[in-house]
């Protein structure tokens, strides 16, 4: 009873399209719009068939664009976890519009067949297909690197272009108890060390291989790389506060409160734990929000080296996208804010997909409320945007 | 290959997605630079792989799938099946064909699923098989059932079994749509005062189906 005798399977058929645009800049795939008309036979609860289509198409869109399990050559499995393995989120997905025809399976009474997989399938080779090559020659064309939209980005293979690598590169690793050793071995190595403070973006860098030292500089057993004091009227912020340890802070909180708020916007709870001020100064990301506060407040940034002590105002060290005035012998110390006086008012905002996520765009805002007209005094915005490539635009107006 | 409908699908979609529009409107966005495509595929799913598939393989996974309706003196039916609910909504699925199947509200249906120790055998949620494998046989499960019904029904009334009709939980007779009982009094009667009823009178109210793909 049941199916019809020969029938090793029944036969669901249907039609999918989708309209898929490609970023010029950045290689990025989006979906602009999908349409799947599909014959299930009979539609018991139409509902329910709707959404499993709609799932089914966005695992097929996951499947096209992000997800990829990479092994490397010696066989270990490189992308264990979400931050490697990248799955579609709602801003990925684009409306999917499901329509039906119904013709019964005449084999049976009811006339229901199968559904549910059909869609993956179609989707996965057509993305596939189509994007991924046309991206890759985008890319290959603009020389342009991907902003990690997954399998289809070169920055995930190795040296040679092979795909697949994503663990560290070699390196040596150096875990000093004192400054001067650091900057020894800053000296030693130059642009050949990497220092490692909270790791937060350092180390998925190394796993993901987009930075490749040939040695590693620990500086956490380092004394007094995380004081927060103030000396009259100067905050004065050590390199190595944790974000957290910063956001708590009474001092920063009363002295700086801009930078407090924008960091209730830096990534979440657990990177916050480990990740340092100095760190992301450093880093100079075009999406952070560090850089942008400390331009806004005028801070300077402290460098030592065996050289000596160098302060650089935050509007000069920031040189560009992931550059700074930081010499390769170099390491950040402190941040010195000069503690605005009561008058002045700060704002932040930012737009990101999610709260947390890499912001959009940006902007810190500081004006004085003096007995004349409030003029704008401080202004730093950033944009960020995998879609336009990424663009910076810090300014400080007098 | 039987049942399909390809040209039928890509006409609805070509409508659905207005195409001629769509190619203008694609040809105008890259006139304006844009690098924007559209892409068309159709495909034929593999579904409900059943034992002509598996069994001629030598693959040990079972191809056929059970259910068993039975109906309480309070008219509430209870279904228990091998299909496993994953989200994929089959439980809903059967407690609709069921209502259908036996002419009752959905509210009196309900649907077992998941449970190793008592379900009947069957091989589950796999291979797109839910709504065309158990689904079809909980249709003859509630069918059988609903013919126990009616002819417990035409032997109380003294008419022919096919002149009646479930209809939202009532006996009627199809052609006055004249209400005569409620479907679970048939079954039983009052369980309290089953000598009420005719001595020869035993409807099975539990009915078991197997099924395959």
């Amino acid at each position: 009873m049941g199916g019809r005798d020969g029938d090793t399977f029944l036969p669901t058929n249907g039609v999918q399209a989708a309209l898929v645009e490609i970023d010029k800049m950045s290689g990025k795939v989006a979906v602009l719009k999908h349409w799947v008309v599909e014959d299930c036979g009979r539609v018991i609860n139409p509902l329910l068939v709707d959404e499993q289509i709609r799932g089914g198409v966005v695992q097929g869109i996951g499947e096209a664009l992000y997800e990829y399990c990479r092994y490397t050559e010696d066989g270990q499995f490189a992308s264990g976890t979400l931050a490697d393995y990248l799955l579609p989120m709602a801003a990925d997905t684009p409306d999917i519009v499901v329509a039906h025809v119904e013709t019964p399976y005449s084999g049976s009474l009811l006339g229901a067949k199968g559904s549910g997989r059909s869609r993956r399938m179609c989707v996965t080779r057509r993305h596939s297909e189509r994007s991924e090559q046309c991206a890759l020659s985008i890319w290959r064309t603009c020389g342009h690197t991907s902003h990690f939209t997954g399998r289809s980005a070169p920055s995930h293979g190795d040296a040679q272009g092979r795909p697949g690598c994503m663990k560290p590169a070699k390196f040596a690793y150096a875990k000093p108890s004192t400054i001067d050793e650091v900057l020894a071995l800053l000296r030693e190595h130059g642009d050949d060390a990497a220092v490692l403070s909270g790791g937060q973006t350092l180390v998925p860098m190394l796993n993901l291989r987009v930075a490749s030292p040939q040695m590693l500089i620990d500086i956490n057993d380092v004394p007094g790389l995380d004081e927060i004091s103030v000396d009259g009227s100067i905050l004065r912020i050590g390199a190595r506060s944790r974000h957290n340890d910063v956001l708590r802070s009474e001092l920063v909180q009363s002295n700086a409160p801009l930078v407090s708020e924008a960091l209730h916007h830096v990534a979440h709870e657990a990177i916050r734990n480990r990740g340092t001020l100095g760190g992301s100064l450093a880093l100079a990301d075009p999406a952070a929000e560090m850089p942008a506060c400390m331009v806004c407040l005028d801070a300077e940034i402290v460098l030592l080296s065996e050289q000596g002590t160098r302060s650089v105002p935050a509007p000069n060290f920031f040189q560009g996208i992931y550059d700074t005035d930081r010499r390769p012998d170099e390491l950040i110390v402190r941040i010195d804010i000069p503690i605005p006086d009561a008058s002045w008012r700060f704002a932040f905002h930012e737009i990101s997909r999610r709260h947390g996520d890499f912001a959009m765009a940006g902007l810190t805002f500081g004006v004085r409320c003096a007995e004349e007209l409030s003029k704008p005094a401080a202004l730093c915005s950033w944009v960020s945007s995998p879609s336009r490539g990424a663009l910076r635009r810090w300014s400080r107006l007098s | 290959m039987v049942d399909l409908s390809h040209d039928e699908c890509l006409d609805k979609l070509l409508a659905l997605c207005d195409y001629a529009g769509l190619k203008q409107q694609i040809a105008s966005w890259r006139d304006a630079g844009r690098v924007v495509g559209f892409g068309l595929a159709s495909f034929v799913e593999f579904t409900a792989t059943g034992s002509e598939g598996y069994g001629r393989a030598g693959v040990p996974v079972s191809s056929l799938d059970t259910v068993v309706v039975s109906m309480d003196p309070s008219g509430t039916v209870t279904a228990q099946s091998s299909a496993a609910e994953i989200g994929q909504g089959i439980q809903q699925g059967l407690a609709q064909i069921l209502a259908d199947a036996l002419g009752l509200p959905i509210n009196r249906i309900r649907v077992k699923l998941g449970d190793t120790q008592s379900a009947p055998h069957g091989g589950g949620a796999w291979s797109s098989r839910g709504a065309a494998i158990t689904g079809e046989v909980a249709w003859r499960a509630g069918r059988k059932l609903r013919l126990e019904l009616l002819s417990a029904a035409g032997t109380l009334f003294q008419i022919e079994a096919d002149r009646l009709d479930i209809l939202d939980g009532e006996i009627v007779e199809k052609e006055t749509g004249r209400v005569r009982m409620q479907s679970f009094r048939t079954c039983r009667g009052d369980p309290f005062r089953p000598y009420e009823f005719p001595q020869d009178l035993h409807p099975q109210l539990t009915v078991l189906r197997h099924g395959r793909a």
